[in-house]
């Protein structure tokens, strides 16, 4: 089966180019503001979150990586990437107005000459990358995408916990195609088609299944969201009409995905004749191709479901603090680092970390938490549950338990700080506490 | 008690009592397997050769069972006689066996309401049927006393097969979807559905969903007819003896009940069918464990990874076996051919259970027994068993079949798919087509029975005969035809006087049947010769029996298909027909398609849309009449009517309809305009009630109209007046107003005459609309109240008349 890839091997086109999606949300304010970093930036364990993809997608073989992101972030991106050691190719791409994800896309497709694989900046993930595009490779469906069970909180910090209710996702067994996806209110009953359940009779559906929002489409995809401008975002316009396409040959044709997919199969085709000399040891294309390219059974959405794994995306404010502790136990890289500073009775647990160069003042307590270069702890502070950025400056008698600061943030004598966000730069100087609140330098103008 | 066996059991309670006890339903409670289990009861007759009850009592034994209770109510003690001769009995055999006989039941529930219940102190195993399994049922047993420490409310675990949708083995006559969550092997919801008619949707409470990680909905599961039940169950049974089956009404009722709290659960085999535990993608359940770390990963992307689960008892039980109920004839067959084809091994034909025949296997799956007699010039083909004795002549085609001892092929005979009990035999060139062909059978020349027939032990048929597709022919009628519980109960058996001893019992019963019954045997061999045109022998009739089917030579009667054609549960006569056909040796997937069209085709015929509506339209129109009649007060009708609405969730139009039209035909045309008015101003409300929108009072104006110009008691001469005075004395009690009236007439005296108005009637309202078109824009000009159109409309009564 090494030929089972229809695409003929070619060295200078590689077989996927990686899009890394880096627009940030508000979800994550006032993490992201601009005093503070981008979102592609923010550190987990120490390490910019876009370092994880990076390196996920190069264990995977995948070695053709663009950056996508807006014009302010441009430079700060490009700064990074010029430090970051890796060994792929990557570019950094500025956009000045994107609405979604698959606009994003649109832009990028001149760009693009084959299959494409699509990745937000903020997934952890550990399912090697190689698993889920066998999937593509050998069934090549026309888009494959990964879905993960929730992890359970671990009680991160963070102002806010209210959680998106996720849709319920139906996933047929044998095939692991996505035959499901539907949004559903609460205390309704889901009505399932018998149809459906007649096609898909092992079907497993899940409500706890999050979109990890990794994509990889098919050529003729991309050529039709080119075409396709109300399609703004892969997630939540382009999947949804996939998943129904598949089981409504009606909504396929009108949709004109059958035209896309046509073509794409017949110029295949085309290929395949003049490659067919050169590839003899190429098997049948069966696997490859859709047996019937009329019938929208051929419309293939697969999903990769990672069951009770380390699997989350930071792209709300709790999730990010779990992750920072998740990262944090599984790093392998020193707990406290070289260059940072520890005076007397100190004590940091073995699920936390310290920064280099920073320094800890005499009976400091840091636990699951993580606390970041250059920063000025003072002493007798005790750190919970927290994710402490750089050049953050603490002072003595502190208490900081499940809270974010973000860097240059300064924290009086005997300040204490629970459930807080506090932005880039800010010096609190509230009287003795904060609770449940998020402070930003605005607050203090 | 059991030192060998002991560990086993080392995981139930001390206090318990460590002996596994099984129960076995040995009755069936329907007459699926008719006229088959006429003289013998449905247990004993034999799958590949070996009566069935003895497959089962095999798999308990090596399960480990030490006690097994056989329950029969029918031919009790032919299965007594059987068990006391049987291997069971010798003093070394592992199992005890007790025999139960329940007197009354007609139904599981209430079998099972019978037993005593005293000796199950601990849970026990229930066989519902014949169950025929390579399983070792210990480890299973043991996985559910486990789980009941984490699950006190667990009552049932259930043994499912999996399969593919078109596996021979899946009941064609229902459709069952299980929602079971994979990592407790929790069972939540089980919905069993007639596959005819075709249900479209299914209902699945978001709580399942919302309350577990995730839920896997299956359709692809078989039910074994296995159950590890705790003894809890014979209490429910007594509070709802009405289950008829342990799936289809138990299971879901308890299940979706929210009074009860009992949980089930289902361990399921996986597939004997190619696509099975190695077509799923293993990517998907590989990462079933939890415990995995990220460098780890989905690394066991081909194998099931069953580490994962390590701490779920469950998954210490094997999941592959083979086990199947035999339900039906359908099933009886497919099972056969999966022992014959050695998909149960090492349960096959020559390893059987019963050590009195011993088969030798032979290229192509032909199994034979001692003494076979093979003519030079014969074909046995593929997949075939030999009984002993057994006598296939020069040019006789065998493939795909059982033979019993003694079975004779003549010369050029062809017997395809089919179970020949012992001594039947098949004259020259007659073909057998995937049929079951009782003990003693004469087919004698050039017949052809074809499939899914299921011919009676002593029946004689032929020379020169058609036996149409699932027919069934006995030797004997059955007693009482049309008998009302016929559906449910195995009308032969119960009368089969069971405190006399079976054998003289069959002696002396031949006799007095035959001649009670004779006279319905005439009219219904002319039925038969009506319904099965291909006959050919002639119609001599000697005795009475249905010499057109069984022909010149033949002894038997023809059973008609559904005895007793009594409308339950709103599925009409034919329906049960082709839901019965489908559970019968023979059917294929492809009949429920040749079903449904024939259905509909019914449906077309009879000209009626739903069996609801048609019962809902006439429940409907008895209410009102019934109001009218007893002069009730309008609130009153109107609340019944509601009711009817709600419990046929009939639709607001029909009842605007049917409620109008009640109204209408209630006036009396001899007495036009007091009697009309009387009617309206008095039940007017109720046609007020189903208004609410102005195009619905103008689909009032076009019920009246349409019932004017209709309706067949009405003479010619009243019709225009009729509607005339009706509309006036609605728009008086403002049932529907001007506006409405005038956009009718308009759109009405668009249209052309005939095809949707009568010109007339519209031509009869046009001073009428005129008229209200005036008063309209003159109360516009006053800007007056509505106070004086009553005047005024009493004043245009005299116009218009």
């Amino acid at each position: 089966m090494f030929g089972a890839t229809s695409q003929p091997y070619d060295a200078r086109e590689p077989e996927f180019k990686a899009v890394v999606l880096t627009m940030s949300d508000n979800d994550m304010y006032p993490l992201t503001e601009r005093n503070n970093m981008t979102k592609a930036l923010l550190p987990i364990a120490n390490k910019p979150m876009l370092w994880y993809i990076l390196q996920w997608l190069e264990q995977g073989g995948i070695l053709d990586i663009k950056i996508v992101t807006t014009r302010e972030s441009e430079a700060d991106i490009s700064n990074y990437i010029e430090v970051y050691k890796g060994m792929s190719n990557i570019t950094v791409k500025g956009l000045s107005e994107v609405s979604g994800s698959a606009d994003a896309l649109r832009q990028l497709a001149p760009q693009i000459k084959g299959d494409v694989i699509v990745v937000p900046c903020d997934l952890l993930i550990d399912v090697p990358a190689v698993h889920f595009l066998d999937l593509f490779r050998i069934r090549r469906p026309a888009m494959a995408t990964m879905f993960y069970e929730v992890m359970r909180s671990e009680g991160g910090g963070g102002s806010s916990k209210a959680r998106v209710p996720l849709p319920v996702v139906g996933i047929d067994q044998p095939t692991s195609r996505l035959v499901l996806l539907e949004d559903v209110e609460s205390d309704e009953e889901l009505q399932l088609p018998m149809s459906l359940i007649r096609r898909f009779p092992s079907m497993a559906v899940s409500d706890k299944m999050q979109d990890s929002h990794v994509y990889v489409l098919q050529k003729w995809l991309l050529d039709y969201i080119v075409n396709s401008t109300d399609i703004e975002s892969l997630q939540d316009d382009l999947l949804p009409l996939l998943v129904s396409a598949q089981s409504d040959p009606e909504l396929f044709e009108s949709s004109k995905l059958e035209k896309y997919m046509l073509k794409a199969s017949s110029e295949q085709d085309v290929a395949d004749d003049h490659d067919a000399a050169a590839l003899q040891f190429e098997l049948s294309e069966s696997a490859a191709k859709p047996t019937d390219p009329t019938s929208s059974d051929s419309l293939q959405v697969f999903v990769y479901i990672r069951r009770g794994g380390i699997a989350g995306r930071a792209d709300q404010i709790p999730q990010y603090c779990d992750l920072n502790y998740i990262a944090t136990k599984l790093s392998i890289d020193p707990r406290v680092e070289e260059s940072a500073e520890l005076l007397k009775n100190v004590q940091v647990s073995a699920d936390s970390m310290v920064g280099q160069s920073s320094k800890l003042g005499e009976r400091c307590l840091v636990k699951r938490s993580v606390i970041g270069p250059h920063c000025i702890i003072g002493h007798n502070v005790k750190i919970t549950n927290s994710v402490i950025m750089d050049h953050v400056t603490i002072g003595d008698n502190a208490v900081i338990e499940s809270s974010i600061l973000c860097k240059e943030a300064t924290i009086p004598d005997g300040f204490q700080i629970t459930n807080c966000e506090i932005g880039a730069k800010v010096s609190v100087f509230e009287n003795s506490s904060l609770n449940k609140k998020t402070r930003t330098v605005d607050d203090y103008m | 008690m059991a030192p060998g066996k002991g560990n086993k059991q080392e995981k139930a309670a001390a206090a318990q009592s460590n002996v596994l006890v099984a129960i076995v339903l040995a009755d069936s409670f329907d007459d699926l397997f008719q006229p088959l289990s006429f003289n013998k009861p449905r247990c004993l007759l034999p799958l590949c050769n070996v009566p069935m009850i003895e497959y089962t009592l095999d798999f308990l034994a090596s399960s480990g069972v030490k006690e097994t209770v056989v329950v029969c109510k029918s031919h009790s003690q032919a299965i007594e006689a059987y068990i006391k001769q049987s291997k069971w009995m010798r003093v070394h055999s592992p199992m005890k066996i007790k025999i139960t006989i329940v007197r009354k039941p007609n139904s599981l529930g209430e079998a099972l309401c019978e037993i005593d219940d005293t000796p199950f102190v601990s849970d026990f195993i229930l066989c519902t049927g014949v169950v025929i399994s390579n399983m070792d049922l210990s480890q299973l047993v043991k996985a559910h006393m486990a789980n009941k420490h984490k699950d006190p409310e667990q009552v049932m675990t259930m043994l499912l097969q999996e399969a593919t949708p078109s596996h021979r083995l899946r009941d064609k006559s229902e459709e069952s979807v299980y929602v079971i969550n994979p990592r407790t092997n929790r069972l939540f919801s089980l919905d069993s559905v007639s596959s005819l008619p075709k249900t479209s949707e299914l209902d699945i409470p978001i709580s399942v969903i919302t309350d577990n990680p995730e839920v896997e909905i299956r359709a692809d599961l078989i039910d074994t007819n296995v159950y590890i039940c705790s003894p809890l169950v014979f209490s429910m049974f007594r509070d709802n003896s009405d289950y008829q089956t342990v799936r289809r009404d138990f299971i879901h009722s308890i299940s979706t009940s929210p009074l009860e709290s009992a949980t089930f659960y289902a361990h399921i085999l996986a597939g004997t069918s190619s696509i099975g535990a190695d077509g799923r993608t293993a990517i998907n359940r590989s990462a079933s464990g939890r415990r995995g770390v990220s460098s780890r990963g989905a690394g066991s992307v081909g194998s099931k990874d069953e580490g994962g689960i390590s701490n779920h008892d469950l998954a210490y039980v094997s999941h592959s076996g083979y086990a199947a109920g035999v339900i039906d004839t359908s099933s009886y067959d497919a099972i056969s051919r999966d022992l014959i084809a050695r998909w149960a091994y090492p349960l096959c034909p020559d390893s059987n259970p019963a050590d009195e025949t011993a088969y030798s296997y032979n290229r192509g799956a032909v199994y034979k027994a001692d003494s076979v007699v093979l003519g030079r010039e014969s074909r046995v083909e593929h997949h075939v068993m030999l009984g002993s004795n057994s006598h296939v002549a020069d040019f006789a085609q065998v493939s795909d079949s059982v033979l019993g001892t003694g079975c004779r092929i003549g010369e050029f005979a062809t017997v395809r798919g089919s179970h020949l009990f012992n001594e039947a035999k098949v004259g020259k060139g007659s073909v057998v087509e995937r049929s079951v062909i009782g003990e003693r059978v004469n087919i004698l020349e050039n017949v052809f029975v074809e499939r899914g027939c299921i011919i009676g032990d002593d029946v004689t048929i032929g020379p020169n005969v058609r036996v149409p597709e699932f027919t069934r022919i006995a030797r004997w009628l059955p007693q009482e035809i049309g008998d009302d519980s016929s559906d449910s109960e195995n009308y032969a058996s119960s009368d089969d006087e069971s405190g006399l001893d079976s054998d003289s019992d069959e002696g002396n019963g031949k006799g007095t049947r035959n001649t009670r019954t004779s006279g319905s045997a005439g009219e219904r061999a002319t039925a038969v010769s009506a319904a099965a045109p291909g006959t050919t022998g002639n119609a001599l009739e000697l005795e009475s029996f249905d010499l057109n089917a069984v022909g010149t030579s033949g002894v038997g009667y023809v059973w008609s298909n559904v005895m007793g054609g009594h409308d339950r549960d709103g599925v009409s006569a034919n329906t049960r027909a082709w839901l019965r056909r489908l559970r019968t040796v023979g059917s294929v997937l492809g009949d429920i398609t040749t079903a449904e069209e024939d259905l509909s085709k019914e449906q077309v015929a009879s000209a009626s849309v739903k069996v609801s509506d048609e019962s809902f339209e006439h429940e409907l129109r008895q209410s009102i009449k019934c109001s009218f009649e007893r002069d009730y007060d309008v609130g009153v009708a109107g609340f019944e009517i509601n009711n009817l609405r709600f419990t046929f969730n009939g639709s607001q139009e029909d009842i605007r309809r049917i409620v109008t039209q009640e109204i209408l035909k209630s006036i009396d045309v001899s007495a036009l305009p007091g009697s009309a008015e009387h009617v309206v101003s008095r039940w007017g409300e109720l046609i007020k009630r189903t208004v609410s929108s102005n195009l619905e009072q103008v689909n009032v104006v076009d019920i009246v109209e349409r019932f004017c110009a209709l309706d067949g008691s009405l003479e010619e001469s009243v019709r225009s007046r009729l509607f005339l005075l009706v509309l006036r004395f609605m728009y008086e009690l403002d049932i529907v107003e001007d506006m409405a009236i005038v956009y009718w007439y308009n759109k009405a005296s668009e249209k052309a005459d005939g095809d949707d108005v009568s010109q007339d009637l519209v031509q009869k309202i046009a001073t009428f609309v005129e008229w209200l078109e005036e008063e309209s824009s003159s109360e516009d000009e006053e800007g007056d109240d509505s106070g004086s159109d009553e005047d005024e409309g009493s004043d245009e009564d005299e116009d218009s008349d």
